[in-house]
Order: structure tokens, then sequence, then C-alpha cells
């Protein structure tokens, strides 16, 4: 009767691979459910005729036809909407934006690196820092260090993520900071191509998107661990004479960080569907800023290829949350 | 007389929370010898509890303020350093606790959690420290121990876990076990089994026990002597059969009438004097029991009695003013059945209502 | 060209990207900077433009070619708003102009230093129009060469070919049917051959019309449209969706100076020699001064525009942003400059109650504050108020009136004068000058700044009685699903935010479009105020048709006076677009464009 959680691989066959198949296929469904969802959202809400626009302020009504014809926008809307699916699914097809003619798919596919470059390294900061934080605030309640944590958690958490990258460019940046130390905005490179110019372009958009972040870590990090603290199993590991630090880290600290898991999970699946205000404002070639403009445009392939990429993170990050769940905490049963 | 294995005097302990100082503990004074079995009893809020993690040094991370000795093998567990008590802890004082359903760590499989206590003191190997939580868990009657030993708390019923926290504590063969109220949590056929094992354990390993609990009837069959604990001081303290015999605190008799019987509902015993204890935040400097106490009648000092041996028994201590001889007619009343009132009115005392009016 | 969606929506979304600091008061600090006397650079306050007036003076920078500037460098563009369509014949917005020009020769093109003078580009010489305005010849050069990979000397049937494609579905050209629908066959053609554009040889091109029009296309031949195409090469691929030639500009065959060498939409642009072009040998006056252009698309435009100031050899390609522009101003005035763009105007709808009324209209104008709406979009910097539709610099400004404009009382208080207003409800037939009717619907922006200039304007009509309920939405749905929808003005009685661009520099597309029957079709219509009056829409259809330079704009000038008085919208603001680029660029300004042009920018040593 023991059981193997901890290794997932070991685990083929086993009510935890039915569960993530499980979980896989309700993810098309929800995939599905999610992109109808945005498709008659967009037609349900007045924006834009694409057609219209597309076609030009002068067009006339037959130019402007010629156009919805192309674009695919004068058949029956149920009939646009399996053709787009079945695209997707036959094709890795997600059609091609309404303001540039650009290829939706090659759009997502080649921001997606800096996208994930972006919130996977951040989210490590914020992981580290907050987490940290939060274990020292939580150590010493009401100590000198915790009032100055706490109090700059919550200027971390209500600084404007745009107006602190001005800011920060303002002191720093190499053609106007006060001092020249980071790189122009739009200096990018994938890791692939310039390991450097990756990490000097995206080390400040990492702290600062990481910084709200890691102000809500800590604060959740500490008032988890002092509620933990309280509990009667870390007053046994206590009684049993075990080293404070062995307490805290192995006791406390294991059983505290578990909401952490699930926040970080679900914060990094969303951060995954682009860091829109980041991406913007040091130029960063990502998915953020790709979604809002096509939000601002009313571009539906765009849109449509964003939401799908955003949910499918989103699920993916639920699945892997309640997998690890059920890795750290014994008590959990994927079923 | 031997040493005691544990001499805790005048020990106080104040817990500062937001709206004051919690003084849990004032001056409570004991001994364990060793080998023996001392029951502390008391209801809820006495302090019982506060008074044993403060002598394991478990109040120090509250930020307790704490005074008077612990003397232990020749140390003052007040001012031992962390790392002395650390040793300490766990070792040679062991403790189980209240409930054993919070107190596992509910991530960590059980024979994990009893090789960690070993080898936290003893440099054995993996392997030893196993083989020593499967004897363990066998020890303490858990069926097939050496599968057992790799599941997780929550596969165990609550008296299972018990017994796992009690095979945890007993791992470095400790001089003393403190065992704090170890079955309240759990239903009444589990807690006697618990009782049993506890007590065959005792007489096996011969080491002290120091048992807290609600309930005098618990303490009854396996203490040798008894503390009864009130407001965070000691009240009354005496071997087991004199206090049974021959109680002599107000609050013990309440206690005492509160013993379950088969013909009462089970929980009347846990408020056996009408009242609520008082605010361990603002001490009066009075008997703290006066308030609720029915013999109050005329008696009483302006000050807190002193805890003095009975004349003529050195070992039977109890912190009251009433005459012994009052004390003795009053006794007889309760014994014969009279409630309270009309024993404190058998004695000729005017109730309390009576005498403010 | 018109405020194109595109255009606006990205501004918008600068807008909010920047709602951080314009909280923080960005928006007004650009407003004071620029109407306080900042850094010794004074900028008037009155109603007088600080833009092409103060270029003049010396006092920002002055965008005109000269003699030294010097060959070779690479020059670094950035461009937030990024590109929409660089396919030539799709193109219909300022930024893809910026490419599509130096990329393609079109068959004429202005000078840069004088917008009025049209200089033959691909063809040899103007254009000729038939006495009766039904036929334009225009003989093309025989020496251009098509670069890499068809790399063959550019004949008429390739300009032919590059105009038919325009009415290709996966072309769809904007303003054909403005300006080429009178070709005979056009209204018939999808992309195929069209019967009234004849080469009657390899140099020639003939376009026969159906409507005297020849003098408004002969203008309109500056338009990117009239790219020549390689016919074999270019059309099987017109016939896929989405266009190969726009999702991968880089098949484009060139016969400009630059060719695109790779384009990453959203990403980034690069521009490079084009090496089938001669210049001068073959005619091209342009001396396309640097080597290389890369443009880094994306970011945000208030970082650029501070990132380029202080940054060798880089130029922005977007309208800069009015934070930036007050800080160039203070710090940095040789590196920014103003053109002249369009107007902007709050249309009527003048076939609706009360707003058909001229009174009523005469008004809504005369209490309308302009000052403070300009105040709202960034105040003086932004441009001169407009008193009426032609805007300084288009041909017809200055027979209209010019700066003095019409002499319409109702327009000339830029703060609004409310005695005169109340004169004109009384007219109306309103007793004590006050509006007593139901309150009026006007669709606004949710987006800055249409936002705030639509909360001036309703402010300004309470003060006569006129309550206008706002209907919020944003800006491409206040003109795609109201302001060009005939059928929807029947529920909305004004549209604040519209304003126009002219395609090409002339007086015809900044009136026909927008203030004649021409405007009004069911959707997709640029003339919300419906406003149709017989005799001036006959006037501007005889200045359209006026091939001669002096009485075309006699007559478009005096059509403006005519549409002023009859107040079918009223003009508030006459645009001027800055454009910043960073030390060591000298930059020029394709005036038509109001934007730089890269084949005369250089880098200086
Ligand atoms: N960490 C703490 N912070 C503040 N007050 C405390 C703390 N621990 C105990 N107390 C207070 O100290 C007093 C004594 O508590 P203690 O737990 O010792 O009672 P007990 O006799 O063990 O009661 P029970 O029978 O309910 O276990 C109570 O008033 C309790 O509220
Ligand atoms: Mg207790």
């Amino acid at each position: 009767m023991t059981r193997s959680l901890a290794s997932p691989l070991r685990a083929l066959g086993s009510p935890t691979s039915r569960y993530i198949a499980r979980r896989l296929v309700w993810m098309v469904f929800l995939l599905l459910v999610v992109s109808l969802v945005a498709f008659l959202i967009f037609y349900a809400l007045p924006s834009g005729d694409p057609a219209a626009q597309r076609a030009g302020k002068g067009a006339d009504e037959a130019q402007i036809e010629r156009v919805r014809h192309m674009l695919y926008l004068d058949r029956p809307l149920y009939e646009q909407y399996f053709h787009y699916i079945k695209q997707v699914v036959l094709h890795f097809d997600f059609g091609f934006s309404y303001s540039n003619n650009a290829d939706v798919a090659d759009q997502l596919t080649s921001r997606l690196p800096a996208t994930i470059s972006l919130a996977l390294g951040a989210a490590v900061i914020w992981l580290v820092v907050g987490v940290a934080i939060g274990i020292l605030s939580a150590l010493r309640p009401r100590s000198l260090f915790d009032r100055i944590a706490m109090g700059g958690a919550l200027l971390g958490i209500s600084a404007p993520v745009y107006w602190l990258a001005l800011v920060v460019l303002a002191l720093l940046s190499q053609s106007y900071g006060v001092i020249h130390l980071i790189p122009n905005t739009g200096s990018y490179k994938p890791l692939t191509q310039d390991p450097g110019a990756w990490f000097t372009s995206l080390l400040v958009p990492w702290i600062i998107l990481s910084l709200s972040f890691a102000a809500i870590y800590a604060r959740l990090m500490r008032a988890n661990l002092l509620e933990t603290l309280d509990q009667d199993f870390v007053r046994t590991a206590e009684a049993k004479g075990l080293s404070r630090r062995r307490v805290v880290m192995r006791h406390a600290v294991r059983a505290a960080i578990t909401p952490i898991v699930t926040a970080f999970g679900l914060d990094l699946g969303i951060l995954l569907g682009g860091a829109v205000l980041t991406e913007s404002v040091f130029n960063i070639p990502g998915i953020g800023r790709l979604s809002y403009d096509a939000i601002q445009d009313s571009n539906l392939p765009v849109i449509q290829g964003t939401v799908l990429f955003a949910a499918f993170f989103i699920i993916i990050a639920n699945i892997l949350v309640d997998i690890v769940y059920a890795v750290i905490d014994p008590r959990v049963r994927l079923a | 007389m031997t040493e005691p294995l544990l001499d805790v005097r005048d020990l106080r302990t104040a817990i500062p929370t937001e709206d004051g100082d919690v003084h849990a503990v004032n001056g409570v004074s004991f001994t364990v010898e060793p080998g023996k079995v001392l029951g502390v009893v008391g209801e809820s809020g006495s302090g019982k509890s506060v008074t044993m993690l403060t002598l394991m040094g478990l109040t120090r991370r509250a930020g307790a303020q704490v005074s008077g000795e612990v003397l232990f093998g020749g140390r003052d567990l007040v001012t031992a350093s962390d790392r002395e008590l650390q040793r300490i802890r766990g070792n040679e004082i062991a403790m189980i606790f209240q409930d054993p359903l919070s107190s596992l760590h509910p991530f960590y499989r059980v024979g994990a959690q009893i090789t960690e206590g070993i080898r936290a003191h003893r440099d054995v190997t993996k392997k030893q420290a196993r083989a020593r939580a499967i004897e363990l868990l066998g020890l303490v009657g858990i069926p097939k121990p050496e599968q057992r030993v790799d599941d997780y708390p929550h596969e165990f019923s609550g008296g299972m876990r018990q017994r796992v926290m009690i095979a945890m504590a007993l791992a470095n063969d400790p001089k003393l076990l403190i065992a704090d109220e170890p079955t309240t949590a759990l239903d009444v056929t589990v807690q006697a089994q618990i009782l049993a094992l506890l007590e065959r354990l005792q007489q096996e390993l011969g080491m002290a026990v120091v048992m807290i609990t609600h309930d005098l009837g618990v303490v009854a069959e396996i203490a040798d002597d008894i503390v009864v604990m009130y407001a965070g001081r000691v009240v009354e303290q005496a071997p087991v059969e004199q206090l049974f015999r021959q109680p002599r605190h107000p609050y013990t008799w309440g206690l005492l009438r509160s013993i379950p019987r088969l013909d009462l509902p089970r929980d009347v015993d846990l408020v056996p004097i009408e009242g609520r204890p008082p605010s361990l935040i603002h001490l009066t400097g009075r008997c703290s029991f006066q308030p609720r106490c029915p013999y109050v009648g005329g008696c009483c000092g302006e000050q807190d009695p002193t805890l003095d041996a009975v004349a003529g028994n050195e070992q039977h201590r109890v912190r009251c003013d009433m005459p012994e001889e009052r004390r003795a007619r009053v006794w007889d009343a309760l014994s014969a059945g009279r409630s309270p009132s009309e024993a404190a009115a058998a004695v000729g005392i005017t109730s309390a209502e009576e005498d403010a009016a | 060209m018109e405020w194109t969606v595109r255009r606006l929506v990205a501004i918008g979304a600068a807008g909010s990207l920047a709602l951080g600091i314009t909280a923080c008061g960005s928006d007004d600090s650009s407003s004071n900077g620029s109407s306080g006397s900042g850094g010794g650079v004074s900028i008037e306050t009155a109603n007088k433009i600080s833009g092409p007036a103060q270029v003049e003076s010396g006092k920002f920078y002055k965008a005109v070619p000269t003699a030294d500037q010097q060959k070779g460098g690479t020059l670094k563009a950035s461009s937030a708003e990024g590109f929409q369509h660089l396919d030539p014949g799709t193109a219909y917005f300022q930024g893809d102009y910026i490419v599509t020009s130096i990329v393609h020769r079109q068959l004429y093109t202005y000078d840069p230093a004088d917008s009025s003078k049209v200089l033959p580009d691909l063809a040899t010489g103007p254009a000729e129009v038939s006495p009766d305005g039904k036929t334009v010849t225009v003989k093309i050069r025989d020496n251009v060469k098509f670069g890499p990979p068809v790399n063959r000397t550019v004949t008429s049937d390739d300009v032919k070919y590059g105009i038919e494609r325009g009415l290709a579905a996966s072309v769809a050209n904007g303003y054909f049917a403005s300006y080429f629908g009178d070709i005979i066959g056009a209204d018939k053609a999808k992309g195929g051959k069209i019967k009234g554009i004849e080469t009657p040889d390899k140099t020639t091109i003939v376009f026969k019309l159906k409507a005297p029009s020849g003098a408004t296309l002969s203008k309109a031949l500056v338009l990117p449209l009239s790219s020549p195409f390689p016919r074999e090469y270019a059309e099987p691929k017109d016939k896929k969706t989405p266009n190969p030639f726009d999702q991968d500009p880089t098949l484009q065959a060139a016969t400009g100076p630059y060719m695109i060498k790779s384009y990453s939409a959203g990403r980034s642009l690069t521009l490079v020699r084009n090496p089938a072009w001669n210049g001068k040998a073959s005619g091209d006056p342009r001396p396309a001064y640097v080597d290389q252009i890369d443009v880094a698309i994306g970011g945000d435009s208030s970082v650029n525009a501070r990132e380029i100031q202080n940054t060798k050899g880089t130029i922005s390609l977007d309208p800069a942003p009015s934070d930036g522009v007050a800080r160039y101003v203070k710090q940095a005035p040789q590196q920014i400059t103003f053109s002249a763009l369009g107007n902007r105007y709050i249309a009527l709808n003048t076939k609706k109650k009360p707003f058909d009324d001229l009174n009523v209209r005469k008004a809504a104008a005369a209490i309308l504050d302009r000052s403070a709406m300009r105040k709202q979009r960034g105040g003086p910097l932004v441009g001169e108020i407009a008193t009426h539709f032609l805007f300084p610099g288009s041909p017809g400004f200055d027979e209209a009136g010019g700066e003095n404009g019409t002499g319409a009382d109702f327009l000339a208080s830029a703060n609004g004068n409310l005695e005169l207003a109340k004169s004109y409800l009384k007219k109306a037939g309103f007793k004590d000058g006050m509006y007593k009717g139901p309150k009026v619907v006007f669709v606004g922006d949710t987006e800055s700044p249409g936002r705030e200039t639509t909360q001036v304007a309703k402010n300004s009509l309470a003060k006569i009685g006129i309550q206008v309920e706002v209907k919020s939405v944003k800006h491409i749905t206040m003109y795609q699903k109201f302001c060009q929808v005939v059928k929807a003005m029947e529920s909305v009685d004004g549209c604040p935010n519209f304003g126009w661009l002219p395609d090409f520099v002339d007086a015809y597309p900044m009136i026909a479009p927008v203030l004649t029957d021409k405007g009004i079709q069911p959707i997709n219509m640029n003339n919300p105020s419906l406003f149709s009056d017989p005799k001036i829409n006959a006037e501007v259809e005889k200045g359209g048709r006026t091939a001669d330079e002096a009485q075309r704009n006699q007559i478009l000038g005096q059509a403006d006076k005519d549409i002023t008085a009859q107040v079918p919208a009223i003009p508030w603001l006459w645009d001027t677009q800055s454009s910043i680029q960073g030390p060591g660029v000298h930059g020029v300004i394709a005036t038509w464009n109001s934007i730089w042009d890269l084949a005369y920018t250089s880098l200086t040593k």
C-alpha cells in the first residue's frame, strides 16, 4: 500500500497518469470553450468592423465586401468558428493578423521565447526573494527588519510597473540615465543567439516585473509561516530536540509553502500569457504586447491566438500545481 | 529520600500578548521522583501546559518571561542555553501532546518523523534508526510496524497516531515523559487503551511520567502523587491516596465531585464549580479561587494564602485559609452526598449573596 | 490619407500605456511646460501655433535638405507603432508610406523642401490632362529597373498592373474608389485587367475616365498605388490570401533607392540599398544618403523618445508623445520639428434636430471653448486653433482666408462667446437665448485625449442649455459602429472626435470625402454631419475637375468658406505633428507625409 507520488514518472499507468490524461482531455475541452467565448465576445461587443477597418476609410461597399470575403467574415458565425478550429487543429494555423497580415502562429511561437524568458526569470527572483524575506520576517515578527520589509512590500505592491520602469530607466538608462548602466530598451536578443545580451537586457525587466510579486509573496509567506509556527506539529518538532534551523525549514516552512506553490503556478501561468507593460516599456518582443495591440485593434485572429495561448498556459499551470501539490502534500490524491 | 529527578521551584511564566502579559504560571513548585508518576490536574486554562512547555523551554520562542528554577539532572533549565535545551528535549525529557491529529507533521512518513528524533540525538545510521523506529512502533502496539513505518500520519486513526507520538517520545529512552492530556482528543475506548499502554510502558521502562489531565479519575489509577493547579498556581499537592481520601482544597472538592460516574452525562466534568477562572492578565493578589469558592464566608484573608503542609503531614500541602477543623466537616458533608451550599450551611457559612446583602 | 484607425488606436494605446504617468500629470506637464516660457524657448500662448512658424524662425529644427549632407552609414530608426501594410497597393498609413515611398518609385513625388512642387519620379514629365478631363496621359522613364529578384526594366504595363491589383481581394486598396474609381472598367474589375488603363507602348500609360475627374486623378498619382509591379512575377502571388508581398515584403521587387532586406512584423525592419537603383541616371531626384536603415519596432514611444534624444544616429518614426514634445522643446529644440498635418472638428448631424437648424449650429460653434479643447490635447504645440477646414500649408488655405479665418463671427473667439451664442439661439427661436429641447447625443471616446476633449465640448454646450449625453466607446467603435454608419447616425447628434488628413497635397481630398455628398454611403462613410448642400457639392466637384492650380485653389478655398458658413462641423484644431531625431542625424521631413523622408535624411559626422 505504499504509494509513489514523489515520483510521478514511475507512476505510468497509475492513478497519476490517468489523472493527467483526464486533465489533458479536459484542457482541450476548456480551450474550445475559451476560444468560443472569445469568438462570441468579439462579435457580441460593439467594436470595429474588421472588414471595413482593413478596407480603409475611403473604401466603397464593393471593396469592403471583397475584404470581408477574403477574411472569411462573410460566412455564418458557426462556419467561421469551425473553420478556425479546423485550421488550428489540423494545421496549427491560427490565421493571419487583420492589421498587418502576419501569420499568427509564427508571431506567437517566435515571441514565446521572450515571454518565457521574462516570466521565468522574474518568477525565480520573486520566488527566492519573496520567500526569503517572508521567512525572515516571520521569524522575527515586529522586529525592525520585519517592519522595513513589510513596509517595503506595501510599496512594492502599490508601485505601478510602468511608473517604476520609467523611474529606473531615468536613473540607469545607458542613453539618458543619471548613471549610464543598463542597455537601451529593445536590446533583447534570444538566449540562443547572444546569452550576454539576453541577460543584460532582461535583468532590469526581471527585477521590475518581479517586484510586486516578491512583495505579495513575502507577505503571503510571512502570514503563512507565522500561522504554521503556531501549529502543533512544529511544537512536536521542537520537543524532539531538533535544531532551530531544522524546525523552521523542514517543518514549518515546508508546510507553509504549499499555498505559495498554488499562487506561484497560477501567477506564472498568467504571466506566460504576456506581461504587457514590462514588455512594452523595455521593448521585449513578447506575447503581452502582441495581445494588447490586438485587443486595441479588434484584431480577432491575434486576439484568439493570444487568448488560446494564455488559456493553455493557465490550464497547464493548474495541472502542474495540482501535481506538485500532490507531491508536496501526501494527503492530496489526484483524482 | 532520593534526589528528585525534576525539581521545579517557584516557576513563573508571563506571555506577552496584545492585551498585556498573560501570567499563565504564577509560582509553581513541585518535584518528580525518578520512576514515579506525577498527575497534574486542573481545569482548562489553569496553566498546566504552559508550565510543562516552559520547563522544556518551548515558551521561549513566544517571548515568555520566565523566572524560578527548574532543576533537572543538576542543571537549571530556566537558565540553560538553547543548545543545552535542545540536547535535553526529546532525549532526556520527552513530551506528548493533547491532539495527535495535529501533532504529527502531515507531509512526512511516520518512520521519518521518528528517525529524525533519533538521529538528532544519536549518531546512528539511517538504517539503524529505521530499525529502531520499527521496534518502537511495535512496542507501542502498532500492528505490522515494518509496513506502517512508511505510512503518512493521515493513514492512521487518532489512537494509532497517539501511539506513534508515544513511540516518538520513547525513541531516546527519556528519563522523564511529559504527557499533556494524551487522551482528551480520543474516544473513550481508545482513551483506556492509551492509558493502559502508558502505564505498561512506564512500568517496563521505569521512566518518570508527568501526566496532565482534567480528569482526576485518570490519575487515580496511575499516579503516585498529584498536583492540583488553579490559575497558574498549585493549590493542593499530595500522594494520590491521601488526596482522594482526604482532599483539603475547596477546588479539589469540586474536581472530585466531577469524577465521571455512569449515571451522569460525560461532559459535566469540565466545569466542576460554577463561574469562570480569573483573568491571568490582571492579577488581584488575593486567593484566586475566592470569587468562585462556595465556602468563602468569613475565613479568607486579605492576602493570597501560601502553599502550606497540612499539620502532621509533610507530603500534603494546600493553599487555603480555611481552618482545618471546618475543612474536615465540609468534606464529611460533601462525602455524604450533600451539595456545596448545603455543606456550607451545615458548617455555618452564609452564602456569598446573603453575605453581600 | 485619413486619420487611420490604426494610427489613432496606436496613439490611444500609447496613451493608455502611459496611464500611470498621465495620472501623475505628464499630459498636464506637457501642456503647462509648453504654454509657459519653458527654458528660454518661448511659445506663444495665443491662438497661433508654435509649429511651422517657429520652425521657420529657427527656434526649432528646420528639417530641409542642404547641400552639405553626407553619404553613408546606418540609420537607426524606432517605431513604437510599427507598420501595418508594407505592400504599396495596400499601404494607407503614414508609417507605411515612410517605407513604401523609398522602396518604390511612384509616378510623381514631392519636392521635400516645398511640397507644393510635384516632381516627376517614374514619370518623365507632368501628367497631361485632356481638356475634357476624361483622359490622363503619363510618359514613364525607359531606364528604371526592378531590383532583385526581377531585375528587368520597368514598363508602363507594370504601372498598370500595380494599379489593377489594388482591386484584388488580397490587396484591397483603401483609396482606390475615391481617386481611381472613375477609370473605365474599374467598377467591374477584381484585380484583373482594367479596360480604361491603356499602355500604347512601353513608356506610355493612358487613363480613360468615365467622368471628368482627370485633374484629381493626376494629383493622386503620387500615391503608392502608382508604384510599378512586375505583372508576371506578382500576379500568381496576388491570388493568395494573405497577400505574400504584404506578409513578407522582402518579396517585393524594389524600384526605389532601398529594398527590404528583412521584416519581422512588430519587431524589426531592415532596409538596404537597392542594387538596381541608379539615382539621377534614371531621374530619381532623391540623394539616398544612408546605406542602411534598421528599424526597431515596438516599445514605448515615451521611452523611445528619451533614448533617441541622447543616442547618436537615431530617429523616431512615431509622432512624438506629448511628454516628449515638452522635453525636446526645452532641452533639444534642434532635434524636434513640427509640420502641418490636418484638422480636427466636431461633426454636427445636420439631418436631425436640433442641429438641422443653422442658427443652433452657429450658436454651438460660438460657445465652444476650442482653446480648452486644445489644452486637453497638449496645448499650442499640437497645433493652431482652427477657424476653417483647410489647414495651414494646404493648397486653398490662403484662398479660404488663411490665418485670419473666413470671417465667420461664431469662430472668432477661441474661448467661446456667450452673448453671440445666445443671439444665434434667439434667431433660432429660443426666446432668452437658451436652448430648451431634448438632450443631444455625442459619441465620444473612452480613450485619452478624445475623452477629455469631448468633456470640454459638453461643458461648453451646457452654457447655452444644450445638454450633451456622451456615449463613450472605443475610438475605433466610434467610427465603425456610429459615426461612419448612416443608419446609426439617426440616433446621434454629434461626433466630437473627428478629424481628417489629406491623401495627397491638395484641397479636394480635404473636403470632398468629408463634407460633400461624396462622403455619404451607407457604411464606411466619412461625412458624419450628413452634410450635402447641392450648391457646395457642385462647387467642390468643379474645383476637383479644375486642372489649373490657381483656379483650383480659388474654387476650393471658396468652397471651404461656404462650408464654414454652414457649420456642418465646428473646426477646432489644425494639427501639427512633431517629429524627433537624435544627435548626429540630419533629418528631412516629407511635408506631404508630415514625417521624416528617409531618402533625404543623412547622418552627420
Ligand atoms: N502562547 C500563548 N500566548 C498567550 N497566552 C497563552 C499562550 N499559551 C497559553 N496561554 C494562556 O495561558 C493560560 C494557561 O494556558 P494552558 O494552556 O497552560 O492551560 P491548561 O491548563 O493547559 O489548559 P487545557 O486544559 O485547556 O490544556 C491560559 O489562559 C492561556 O490562554
Ligand atoms: Mg493544556
